[in-house]
C-alpha cells in the first residue's frame, strides 16, 4: 500500500525549478532513501510533503489523501527531522522533550515514560539536564531525531539524520530506524552517508537538478548494480593494466599492487584467473567486489550528465 | 479547544521561562524610582501610569510580542511547530492568546508594584475612587497597547526574526511621543493609549478604527502568513 506518494511535483523560485515533476511513491514499512547531491531538491521536497513549503504544481498524497484534504489530526502519525534540528537553547533536553511531547499532544501520564524511553534509545540519557545550546552537534541531532520520534509515528520523514553523529549514535539510530520499519512505519529518508543508507533502505530514488533520475527498489539495485573484479600482485601492474586494455576490459590502478576490473561476469572468473596465471602475472588475491550504493549513485548521476 | 488550550499553557510557559515579562516590571520599577517626583498619590499614578503604558505598553509589549512568534524563527524551532496535529490558525491564536494573558498578568503585577512603591514613598492624598479611575484608565490603554503588539508578530513572521519587529516597537514610542502632544496624536494609532490616559474624551472613533486597522492586519496577517507563505 502506497504511504507517500507525489504526483509530478515541482517548486519552481522564480526561474529557478527547485523541483521539477518528481513522482515517487514509499510503500507501507519501506525505508526510501531519497539520495542526491547538495542542491538537488531534497530538502524542498520533504518541505512540501510537511506543508511548509507549497509546490507550484502537483500532488502529493499520503495512503491515496491529497495533502490539502488530510485533517489536522493526520500529522500526529507523522515525524520529521528537516535539515539541522534546532531546539529552545535555554532549555534543557528533558524539558524541550517535555514542550513537543505536550505539543504533540502525548497524553500527560504517558509523557515521563516516552522521554525515558527515547532518550535512553538514543544514546541521551546523560544530557537529560544540559541546556540545547550546550549540546554538541551529535546530541543537538539526537534531540531532532527523540522529538521525531517520541510520538511513535507511523511515517518518519528524516533529513540528514545521521548528521554529526558518532559511530555508536548511528548504530542506535539505524537499529530504531529498522524497528520503526518492522513494525509497519514508513520512513523517507535523505542522506549523504550512502554507506549508511545502503544497510537501511529498501527502495532507492536519485535526484539531480531537481528532477528524479531513478526510482529502483532494493532488488533491482543488487540486480544492477556492478560487479567488479579486484586483483593484487607482485608483478608489474601496468604490464597487467596494458594486458586487460588488450582484452577489451576496463580497469582502474588503485595503487601500485592493485587494479579494479570491470566488465568480466562472475562465469569468466576462473579463466581469466588461468589466463592470468598463464602469462605470469600470479594474483595474490583475485576477489570480486560489488558496486556500493556511493559508486552506484554517482556513476547514475554521471551517466545522466 | 483542549489543543488550545494545551497550546496556550505551552505558549505562557514559554514566554515565562525566556524572563522577559520580568525584566520589563524590573525596567518599569527603575523607571519609577528615577522618574520619583510627586508628592501627591494622585500625580504620581498619573505620571507612572502613562509611563507604563507608553515605555511599557508601546515598547515592552512590543518587544514580547516580537520576540514570542520571532524566537521561533531565530532559534529554528518554527519548523517543529508547522507539522503538529493542530491547525496552524490554532497555533497562532494561542500564542496570541497566551501573550495577552502575559500582558494582562504584566500590567496587574505592574500596577500591584505601582501601589506598593507608592506606599513606600509615604505619598498623601490617597482616594480609592480616585485610584479605581486611574487603574480603568490603565486598563483601556493596556487594551490598547495589546491591540497594537498584534502588529509585530506578523513583521517577525515577513523577516523572521526579533531585529525587525523589535526596531519597529522602538519606532512606534518614538512616534507616540513626537506626535502625542500633537492634534494629529488621536489619530496615529501608536499615540492613542498616551492620549487616552492623559484625557480620555480627546480619543475619537477615527483613533480607534485606527487601532481596529492595526488589529486586523496582525492577525490576519499572522495566521494568513503562517498558512500560506513558504517556510523556507
Amino acid at each position: 500500500m502506497s504511504i507517500i506518494q507525489t504526483k509530478k511535483l515541482t517548486k519552481r523560485y522564480g526561474s529557478k525549478n527547485s523541483v521539477c515533476n518528481i513522482s515517487l511513491t514509499a510503500n507501507e514499512g519501506e525505508i526510501y532513501g531519497f539520495l542526491g547531491l547538495n542542491g538537488a531538491g531534497k530538502t524542498t521536497t520533504m518541505r512540501m510533503l510537511l506543508k511548509m513549503v507549497r509546490p507550484t504544481s502537483g500532488d502529493i498524497y499520503y495512503s491515496g489523501q491529497p495533502i490539502s484534504k488530510l485533517p489536522s489530526e493526520f500529522w500526529n502519525q507523522v515525524g520529521y527531522l528537516i535539515e539541522t534540528p534546532h531546539a529552545y537553547p535555554n532549555f534543557t533536553v528533558e524539558e524541550n522533550l517535555i514542550l513537543y511531547a505536550k505539543q504533540r499532544l502525548i497524553p500527560h501520564s504517558e509523557i515521563k515514560k516516552r522521554i525515558d524511553g527515547i532518550l535512553q534509545q538514543l544514546l541521551l540519557d546523560a544530557y537529560r539536564q544540559v541546556k540545547a545550546k550546550d549540546l554538541s552537534l551529535g546530541n543537538s541531532q539526537k534531540i531532532g531525531l527523540a522529538k521525531a520520534l517520541i510520538h511513535r509515528p507511523k511515517i518518519l520523514l528524516l533529513d540528514e539524520p545521521a548528521n554529526g553523529l558518532d559511530p555508536e549514535g548511528l548504530v542506535a539510530v539505524r537499529h530504531s530506524l529498522i524497528e520503526l520499519a518492522k513494525n509497519g512505519a514508513t520512513i523517507f529518508i535523505s542522506s549523504h552517508l550512502l554507506d549508511e543508507m545502503e544497510k537501511l533502505v529498501n527502495r532507492i530514488a536519485i535526484v539531480a537538478n531537481g528532477r528524479l533520475l531513478r526510482e529502483i527498489s532494493l532488488s533491482e539495485f543488487e540486480r544492477e548494480r556492478q560487479s567488479k573484479l579486484y586483483i593484487k600482485t607482485v608483478g608489474s601492474i601496468k604490464n597487467l593494466a596494458g594486458y586487460f586494455t588488450a582484452k577489451y576490459l576496463q580497469s582502474t590502478l588503485i595503487s601500485g599492487e592493485e587494479i579494479l576490473v570491470s566488465g568480466v561476469s562472475i562465469p569468466q572468473y576462473s579463466t581469466l584467473l588461468k589466463q592470468l596465471e598463464q602469462q605470469n602475472f600470479h594474483p595474490m588475491i583475485f576477489r570480486p567486489v560489488q558496486e556500493s550504493l556511493e559508486a552506484f549513485f554517482l556513476r547514475t548521476i554521471k551517466e545522466v550528465h | 479547544m483542549k489543543q488550545i488550550w494545551s497550546m496556550i499553557k505551552i505558549e505562557v510557559y514559554k514566554i515565562i521561562r525566556g524572563h522577559i515579562p520580568i525584566y520589563i516590571l524590573a525596567f518599569y520599577s527603575f523607571l519609577i524610582f528615577i522618574h520619583m517626583q510627586s508628592s501627591t498619590w494622585e500625580a504620581f499614578l498619573n505620571n507612572t501610569f502613562f509611563m507604563y503604558s507608553t515605555v511599557i505598553g508601546l515598547m515592552g509589549f512590543g518587544i514580547l510580542s516580537s520576540w514570542a512568534f520571532g524566537r521561533e524563527y531565530q532559534d529554528g524551532t518554527y519548523k517543529d511547530i508547522l507539522s503538529l496535529p493542530i491547525p496552524r490558525t490554532s497555533l497562532v491564536c494561542a500564542k496570541f492568546l497566551a501573550l495577552e494573558l502575559c500582558f494582562i498578568g504584566t500590567t496587574v503585577i505592574a500596577i500591584g508594584v505601582t501601589f506598593g512603591l507608592g506606599s513606600c514613598f509615604g505619598l498623601t492624598g490617597f482616594d480609592l475612587f480616585l485610584a479605581g479611575s486611574v487603574v480603568k484608565r490603565l486598563f483601556i490603554a493596556t487594551l490598547y497597547n495589546i491591540s497594537l503588539s498584534f502588529l509585530y508578530p506578523f513583521i517577525a513572521g515577513i523577516v523572521r526574526g526579533v531585529l525587525a519587529p523589535v526596531s519597529v516597537s522602538f519606532g512606534a514610542l518614538i512616534m507616540a511621543v513626537v506626535f502625542g502632544s500633537q492634534p494629529v496624536g488621536r489619530y496615529i494609532p501608536w499615540s492613542v493609549p498616551g492620549i487616552y490616559l492623559s484625557d480620555p474624551q480627546i480619543v475619537n472613533s477615527a483613533g480607534r478604527l485606527s487601532i481596529f486597522i492595526i488589529v486586523i492586519i496582525g492577525v490576519y496577517g499572522t495566521i494568513l502568513w503562517w498558512n500560506y507563505a513558504d517556510q523556507k
